[in-house]
Formats: structure tokens, C-alpha cells, sequence
């Protein structure tokens, strides 16, 4: 009963503040009409009547507050309190939302894509117990390397720790039949065993068995994803056959959606394929010793053995391995031991994003920090400016749980306006960061925003505004309303507490802000050093394409030769071009390495990265010549083998000679060196370019052409007049001219594969960039919203002192003093947490080192300018306070 | 909810003279119990609204606008059937109270 009334009260409230209202009054008529009949005159009768009672406001609404359902009713006053308030200073709730927004929404957003790619376990079944295995040959230049076919049957007959090993291979495979043109299509070769020990099982048909693979049967499974492009999901593929490298397949099933592999990250086949089939080794990969080191190796320990157990094992094994090396290697290379290296999946899958993410992370964590410090030193200005309210409204018999609720209620209104932004901005942040990501990040292919984190850095944020919203609160009623009165109005010394917390806000806003500029700027700095790298040819108006030619189609080396020989042939004919040529790889792209022995040198077995070249191949990359000659048309089969190296390797294989002359082996065959070229990065532009031997295509070998050997997959290389763009189709037209059902693939401009070697480089600058504006930006909110909180605060104190006549200048002195002392506090705090800091990015950092002094002082005057601006608005704004305005304001 | 504090003392007040008046306005309550305690307990009209407020939402008492004998309108209180008991709980504690204080004045050492 009586909780009813209380709510149907609570719809009631003025009704019942009138019934109050009337009580009262008629309860002072009565008294007064007693006092008058006591004999007191009218006017001191109700005085008296009146003085009963003290405040009647007060009465009423402690009269009010006995009910309980004036509980929720308050609330809702306090929200709309609260929004009217909010309401009345937007700037500092737009900036203090906006800094909550940001901080929830950034940090949702990054810490979201660390999850799903550094903490997530992979998806198969168990995967910590899940291996992968490399050698290594370091006396050949070789630390780590993917494996050799007879090297992984050796150590599979003698190992004990793993219950199944499997081995897989990325490879490109030109497909036909079905819908659509002939294309490549990203394949793996991959061990029976590899599907039973992920624990995956397609969504339709079945996966091959190890009997299959030994026959090397021609079966081959499909992705999801190519079902659906290719095939249009058609359920009854299983059974058809599709042609690959023009050889008819048996689809035995299609993969469940989701399902990659191999997954992007470790060295070697990381690239996941469209679709797989047996690994079926060749009998000369079977006897290949110390050759066709491509094949990546996992493997699933055994339940009682740890890594480290199955290691000691496989220095035993490796050492058997060495001695088991047929006698004509042992004898060439007397000093090379090969290696067997184990390492956990998960590890190499995310290790080479590792300190990328984790510098991300140490960023978010940073901007979140920024953003709390901010929001408590908003919080406590307001508070502090609003003292005099509250003691008013203390005086006027508010009680102390009344007004902490109030302000629990502003705070939450903030908290949760900034959380909702946040949620929006986590939601496209993590959008807009996933394209972002360079192609050589792994990501899953959807990163589910991730809520346990959301829920932690909304805390976070939220608890701060809680606490230091309602920390005043506490604070005011506890001393004495006078005293808050006092202080609220006589401007000498204004709370203290308040404003050295503030201070040491700023301070550390500073010094965090300036970690990450800093960090920043080492990032920014290493890039552009990186983009004024030379990186050994003209990428401008160079348009290159792969065209690989299957050996079931081309059988002999003159076809395949004969083919690229005309294509080039018809290209150099089209309109616009003004070179072409050939080569086994392109820069960035470096795919084959091979031991080189130097004549008279034995037992120096240097790794290089060999070209195989023809047509104007350099003159086209624009790959300068340095010295001697570079190959003409004359160098083909028959004529005296030659070759040219890069100045590095020249450098290295005679130092302090004259290279030209000299004798190598290089492939197998012995040439002479007739020429030294520019050094050409083979792989990231920061990595340090390889030594670069370059020999004529056509003085190779036939042997050199079976199998699918990347001489009949050569890159054409095409300078032209105008955009290299512009002339795809025509070329393309050419090459098709000469065979319809060629596929091309890797259609590329030079400047296009500049731009994605830097890509990774190019992400973490945008990326740190983001952050170190926004620290930037709120450290610069910080600043002035406690300078301009103090200047309000010193009105009097500023007035006194220019009635007193000090001039303006030494106002705005005074002002932008006290800025500075937080800004150089805090520059200084910060620079020493970045050199202890930024060591630990160096591995992203490129020709600077992680103390670069150039970039701590320009960052740091960079921060100290934008502090210094942030300061002169509150500094203009004291020295127009006017002496007389300031004084009466008492 | 006999409370054994002063706030209780009041409620018990105004519960008492509810039930000795029958039905009475709050000065009508301030006036009868400074009249019947010989003015040594006066009732604050700043406690005495709160109170009332509280003990008629405890369901203890019940109100209703009524012309007094001056032909003014004022809002009459009287007791419920819950507030009679509440007021015999209310005595009871209240006596075990003056009990309590009673022993401990007259304590003598030895």
C-alpha cells in the first residue's frame, strides 16, 4: 500500500509540494493568531511565527526528503541538473566527452586487432602443442631456412617427440575449366596427415588421404571462397575435375569457410591458398640433398614432451643428418653443418608484428592515460570554480549525500556520453584500422570488436570521471560552509589541494604526451630516411607482369625460351615502349639464393642472390651500370659463360680488387665477371640490399628448366613513355597473341612496389602519427584548462597587482611562467622515460638510433611551443582584467 | 520499528498525543505538548513536519484537510490500527529506555 502511494507520489510531486506548502502556512496563521491573541501586534506575530520555523525552503525540503520515493525523483532532477549544467559550459563538455570518447574509442579499436592477432589461439585443435620446424646452415649464410625434402624424411624416421609431422609448400597453379578465364591461383602442396593434425574437416566431400599423396594422385580441394567465385557454390563440384597447369584434378572436397592456411607470418609459405593439394614430393626433391630447401614443416608434439625435450633431440638427429650428407657435399662444403630448429606456431605466426603491436599497445596505453589525466584535471577546474555553488546550496540546506549524488549523476551523464561516443568510434576505428593494415600484417579476416576490452577501458575512463567528478563533493561539505564560502569568494588561496593535483595532472600529461611524439617522431624520422633511400633503380614508368608457363604445356627449355624471347620481341614493337626485359625476380622480390664459390678461394662459400636476365633488362629497371660492360645479345648459350655482380658483392668477394676479370661459380657453372651494377634491394627497402650476381638467361642449362622452376616463371619488365599503367592491356594483348591461355599474373609498376615496401613502415608512422596528435591535442586542452581555472581563480589577485601598477606584460608573465613550469616539468620527466623507453622500438626503427638527439629536442620543442599557445589564450584573458571590475567583484 | 533514540522519543510524542487528542493538526500537537509538559519539552516545528511526513508514509497515521473550530482549513492527523500498535511497541521500548537510563543515574560504587 504504502509503496504504492510512494509511486504514484513520485508522479505527484508538485501536488505534493503545494499540500506542503499549504500545511505550513496554515500552521503559521494558527501561530500567529495565537501570538495576536497573546497580545502581540500582527507584524510580531508573524515574525514570530515565521522565525519557528527558520527557512521554510529548508523545511520543505527536508520535509521532502523523509519520503522515500523522493529518492528516485531526485534523480531524475540530478540528470536534469546535471544536463543543464553540462549544458551551460559546452565547451568544457564537449572537450571532456571528446577526450573520453577518444581514449575509449582509439584504445577499444587497437587493443581490439591486438587481441584477435597477438592473443587469440590459432584455430585448430590444440594449437599450442603444435611445432614448426627449420635449418639452418649458418656457415653458408643460411641462419634460418625452410627444409629440405630428404632432410625432413631423416629426421621424421629418427624423431620420438611428435606424433605426426607434415610438411607444406605455397605455390602458384595456373587454372582453367569451369567459369571464368584462365588465372593463377594462390595453391598449396601440403602432407595428407596436415588435415587430421589441425583437427579440420571439410565442409563437403573429404580431404585426401596419405595413400593418395604417396601416389601422387591428382586430387585437390577446394577454398570456400574459390567454390563460391569460381564455381558458384555448386554442391555437386565433388567428383568434377578442374584443370591445373592444364592437368585435369578430381575435387574430393571443399573447406569449411574461415579456413586458412598456410597462415600468414612465419618465413617462407605464409601465403594462404585457394586451394591444396597432396604434397606428393618429386623423386628429385626425395634425393635433392642439400637442395630445393622450400618446404615448411609443422608438427604435433607429443602429450608428454615439451619443446625443449624435442629440441635436445633434434641437435642428436641433426648431427646424424650431417654425417648421413652424400659424400661429393660433405666433400664441397667440409665446414657446413646443418641445423635443426624447433619453435611453437603461435610464436612465428605473430612474432614478426610483435613489436609492432606491442609499441601500439604501449601507445594506447599512453593516450588512455592522457585521457584520464585530462579528464581529472577538467573535472577538477569545474569543481573547483562551482565551490561557491555548493557552498550555497549547502548553506541553503542541501544535504552532503544530496549533493555527492549530484555530482555522481553529472559525472555518470559524462561518462556515459563519452563511453557511447567511444563505442562509435571503436566500432569504425576498427574498420578503418583494418585497411589500414599493410598486406604483410596477418589478420583474420574479421576482427570482432572486442567487448571484454571495451568494458575494461570504459571502466577506466569512467571511473576516473566518477572519481574525480565526485571527489569535491566529499571535499566541500567536510569543511565548513563558511569556510568554502570564504574561500569561493576571496580569491587569495584558492584550493590549494585542487590545484597542486591539477598541476601534477599536467605534468604528467607532459611527460607521457612527450614519450609518444617521441616515439612518433623516431618513427617519422626513420621514415622518411627510408624514402630517400636509393634503392638501386628507377621505379618510375616501369610496368612489370609474371608469366609463368607450365611445364605441361612447354615441356622443353627452347619453348619456354622461345616463348619469352618473341614476347619481348613484341612488346619492344608496341607504340610507347622504350625498353624491355627479363628477369627471375624483380626488386623486393629476391627468390633465388645460392651458395657462390670464388676461384682460388675455396671453402668460402658466401650466400648471394642470383638473376637470371635477358633482353634490356637493367637498362629498363634503370639499374646503373658502375663499371665494365653489361650483357649484350651475344652472352647465350655457346659463347663464354659471364656474369655481373652488385658493388656489395663486389665489395665483399675481392675486397680491394678489381672485380671485373675474376672468376666465380655460381648455379653450377663457372663465369667470368664482366661488369659491376648498382646494389638492388631483394627485399624490404630497409633491409641492407644482398650481394647480387647476375647471369645471362640463356646461358643456362636445359636441366634447369623442369619441374616448376621460376625460369619458366619470368617477370617482364616494360619502360615506357608515358603512365606504365596505361599500356596493361596492350601488352598483355601481345603476349596473349602468342599463346590465348597463358595466365598473367603479378601485373605491377615499379612505383606501385615501392610504395608496398614501405607500406609496413608507412602504417606504424600513421599510426603512432594518430596517437601523438591526440596526445598532443589533449595535453594542449590539459595546459590551458588549468591556466585558464587559475587565472579565474587570481582575478582579484591579478587585479590587485595591476592597481598595485604592474604592467600587463608582467601579468601575462606570470601566467605563461606558471605554463612553462609545467611544460619543461613535464618535458623533462618525459624525455627521461623515452630514452628508457624508445630502446625497445628500435626494431622499427630505421638510420636512427632509438636516443636520436635530433628528434628528443625537436619534439620537445615542438611540445613546448604548442604548451606555450595553450597558455597565451588564459594569459590574454588576465592581462584585460580590469583593476576596478576585479576588486568589486569581492 | 521502535527506535530507542531520540528521533523515536518524538515519534512517541506525537503518536501519544494523536491518541489522547483523537485527531489533531500539527500546531494543535506543538501547542498540546508544550501545554501538557508545562512547556519544558517543545516540539521544533523544523523536526515535527519531517516526522509526521515519515511516520504517515509508515502507513502508522493517517491525514485529512478539515475546517478547524476558527473556520480555518488545516490538516488533521489521526492514528491507524498500525499505529496504535506501534504506539504500545513504541511505550514499551521507550519505557525500557528510561529503565536503562534510570539504572545507570542512580548507580552507586561500592
Amino acid at each position: 500500500m504504502s509503496i504504492l502511494r510512494r509511486i504514484t507520489n513520485l508522479f505527484h510531486r508538485s501536488e505534493l509540494d503545494q499540500e506542503i506548502e499549504a500545511e505550513l502556512v496554515s500552521h503559521i496563521e494558527m501561530c500567529t493568531a495565537d501570538n495576536i491573541a497573546a497580545g502581540m501586534s500582527p507584524e510580531e506575530a508573524r515574525r514570530d511565527a515565521l522565525l519557528r520555523f527558520g527557512n521554510r525552503a529548508v523545511l520543505k525540503e527536508r520535509v521532502t526528503a523523509a519520503d522515500a520515493h523522493v529518492f528516485l525523483h531526485s534523480v531524475w532532477q540530478d540528470l536534469s541538473y546535471g544536463f543543464r549544467m553540462l549544458l551551460k559550459s559546452p565547451g568544457f563538455t564537449a572537450v571532456a566527452i571528446l577526450t573520453l570518447a577518444l581514449g575509449i574509442g582509439a584504445d577499444t579499436a587497437i587493443f581490439s586487432i591486438v587481441d584477435a592477432v597477438l592473443l587469440r589461439p590459432l584455430p585448430f585443435k590444440n594449437p599450442s602443442r603444435l611445432v614448426m620446424l627449420w635449418e639452418g646452415i649458418p656457415e653458408m649464410g643460411f641462419p634460418k631456412i625452410t627444409a629440405s625434402a630428404p632432410d625432413i624424411m631423416f629426421y621424421e624416421r629418427a624423431q620420438k617427440s611428435f606424433d605426426s609431422i607434415s610438411t607444406f609448400q605455397n605455390e602458384a597453379l595456373d587454372i582453367s575449366g569451369g567459369a571464368g578465364e584462365p588465372e593463377i591461383i594462390g595453391a598449396a602442396r601440403v602432407s595428407a596427415s596436415m588435415f587430421p593434425m589441425l583437427g579440420v574437416s571439410p565442409l563437403i566431400g573429404r580431404t585426401y588421404t596419405e595413400a593418395e599423396d604417396k601416389a601422387r594422385a591428382n586430387v585437390v580441394l577446394l577454398s570456400y571462397k574459390l567454390w563460391h567465385r569460381r564455381y558458384a557454390a555448386n554442391p555437386k563440384i565433388v567428383g568434377q575435375t578442374v584443370d591445373l597447369n592444364r592437368v585435369p584434378y578430381t575435387v574430393l572436397g571443399v573447406m569449411r569457410k574461415g579456413f586458412l592456411f598456410p597462415l600468414s607470418g612465419p618465413d617462407g609459405n605464409d601465403s594462404p591458398a585457394d586451394l591444396w593439394v597432396p604434397m606428393a614430393f618429386t623423386q628429385r626433391e626425395l634425393t635433392g640433398w642439400g637442395d630445393f630447401f622450400n618446404n615448411s614443416v609443422l608438427g604435433r608434439l607429443k602429450p608428454d614432451v615439451t619443446i625443449a625435450q624435442a629440441q635436445v633431440e633434434a641437435n642428436l638427429i641433426a648431427g646424424r643428418l650431417s654425417q648421413a650428407y652424400p659424400v661429393g657435399i660433405l666433400g664441397a662444403f667440409p665446414n657446413a653443418h646443418v641445423r635443426i630448429m624447433l619453435s611453437p606456431f603461435h610464436e612465428e605466426v605473430v612474432g614478426s608484428v610483435q613489436t609492432l603491436l606491442l609499441v601500439l599497445m604501449a601507445a594506447v596505453g599512453l593516450v588512455l592515460l592522457i585521457a584520464c589525466a585530462n579528464v581529472a584535471t577538467l573535472l577538477l577546474s569545474r569543481a573547483a570554480s562551482r565551490s561557491k555553488e555548493v557552498a550555497i546550496r549547502t548553506a541553503l540546506g542541501a544535504s552532503r549525500s544530496r549533493l555527492i549524488r549530484q555530482m555522481l549523476t553529472e559525472s555518470l551523464v559524462l561518462a556515459f556520453a563519452g563511453g557511447a561516443l567511444g563505442v562509435l568510434i571503436a566500432f569504425w576505428g576498427t574498420k578503418g584500422l583494418l585497411h589500414l593494415v599493410p598486406p604483410n600484417i596477418p589478420l583474420p579476416p574479421t576482427v570482432p570488436m572486442g567487448g571484454s576490452v571495451l568494458a575494461f577501458v570504459a571502466g577506466v575512463c569512467c571511473v576516473t570521471a566518477v572519481v574525480f567528478g565526485v571527489a569535491p563533493a566529499f571535499q566541500i561539505p567536510a569543511t565548513s560552509v563558511q569556510g568554502s564560502l570564504q574561500e569561493g569568494g576571496r580569491s587569495g588561496t584558492p584550493g590549494h589541494a585542487h590545484r597542486r593535483w591539477q598541476d601534477i595532472f599536467v605534468t604528467a600529461e607532459f611527460a607521457l604526451a612527450l614519450v609518444l611524439l617521441i616515439g612518433a617522431g623516431l618513427v617519422l624520422r626513420s621514415f622518411t630516411k627510408l624514402l630517400a633511400t636509393n634503392p638501386g633503380f628507377r621505379p618510375d614508368h616501369v610496368l612489370t607482369l609474371n608469366v609463368p608457363l607450365p611445364s605441361e604445356a612447354y615441356p622443353k627449355a627452347a619453348q619456354v625460351r622461345g616463348f619469352y624471347e618473341q614476347a619481348l620481341q613484341r612488346i619492344s614493337g608496341l607504340p610507347g615502349v622504350e625498353s624491355d626485359g627479363i628477369s627471375s625476380d624483380l626488386p623486393f622480390h629476391a627468390n633465388e639464393t645460392d651458395a657462390l664459390q670464388v676461384q682460388g678461394k675455396p671453402g668460402k662459400t658466401p650466400s648471394v642472390r642470383v638473376s637470371m636476365v635477358f633482353g634490356d633488362y637493367l637498362s629498363t629497371m634503370g639499374i646503373p651500370l658502375v663499371q665494365g660492360r653489361g650483357f649484350t645479345a651475344e652472352d647465350r648459350a655457346g659463347s663464354q659463360l659471364v656474369a655481373l655482380v652488385s658493388e656489395g658483392a663486389a665489395k665483399v668477394l675481392w675486397p680491394g680488387q678489381d672485380a671485373i676479370g675474376k672468376r666465380l661459380t655460381v648455379l653450377g657453372q663457372s663465369e667470368i665477371v664482366v661488369g659491376i651494377v648498382a646494389d638492388v634491394n631483394g627485399g624490404a627497402l630497409a633491409d641492407k640490399p644482398q650481394p647480387h650476381v647476375y647471369v645471362p638467361y640463356l646461358q643456362l642449362p636445359a636441366v634447369f628448366f623442369g619441374g616448376d622452376n621460376q625460369l619458366r616463371a619470368m617477370n617482364i619488365a616494360v619502360r615506357t613513355a608515358q603512365d606504365p599503367a596505361a599500356s596493361t592491356s596492350a601488352v598483355a594483348s601481345q603476349i596473349h597473341s602468342l599463346d590465348p591461355a597463358v595466365a598473367i599474373t603479378r601485373i605491377r609498376t615499379m612505383n606501385q612496389e615501392l610504395n608496398e615496401s614501405v607500406a609496413g613502415p608507412r602504417f606504424n608512422m600513421s599510426l603512432l602519427g594518430i596517437f601523438s596528435v591526440a596526445a598532443l591535442f589533449l595535453a594542449a586542452i590539459g595546459i590551458y584548462g588549468v591556466l585558464a581555472y587559475s587565472v579565474v581563480q587570481q582575478t582579484h589577485e591579478i587585479g590587485v597587482r595591476m592597481a598595485l601598477g604592474a604592467q600587463r606584460r608582467d601579468v601575462m608573465g606570470l601566467v605563461l611562467a606558471h605554463g612553462a613550469r609545467l611544460a619543461l616539468a613535464g618535458i623533462v620527466i618525459g624525455s627521461i622515460a623515452a630514452f628508457g623507453l624508445t630502446r625497445l622500438m628500435a626494431s622499427l626503427l630505421y638510420g636512427v638510433s632509438a636516443g636520436d638527439p635530433l628528434t628528443f629536442a625537436a619534439v620537445s620543442a615542438v611540445l613546448f611551443v604548442v604548451a606555450m599557445l595553450a597558455c597565451y589564450i588564459p594569459a590574454r584573458r588576465a592581462v584585460r582584467v580590469d583593476p576596478m571590475v576585479a576588486l568589486k567583484y569581492e | 520499528m521502535a527506535k530507542h533514540d531520540l528521533q523515536g522519543a518524538l515519534d512517541l510524542l506525537i503518536l501519544k498525543t494523536l491518541s489522547q487528542l483523537g485527531s489533531m493538526h500539527g500546531y494543535g500537537i506543538v501547542v498540546h505538548i508544550r501545554r501538557v509538559t508545562d512547556e519544558i519539552l517543545i516540539v521544533e516545528e523544523g523536526s515535527l513536519y519531517p516526522a509526521l511526513h515519515r511516520i504517515e508514509q509508515s502507513g502508522w497515521i493517517r491525514s485529512d484537510w478539515k475546517l478547524t473550530d476558527k473556520n480555518r482549513k488545516a490538516k488533521y492527523y489521526r492514528l491507524t490500527a498500525a499505529g496504535q500498535k506501534e504506539l504500545r511497541k513504541a511505550e514499551e521500548g521507550f519505557e525500557q529506555i528510561v529503565k536503562g537510563v534510570r539504572a545507570v543515574l542512580r548507580y552507586v560504587q561500592g
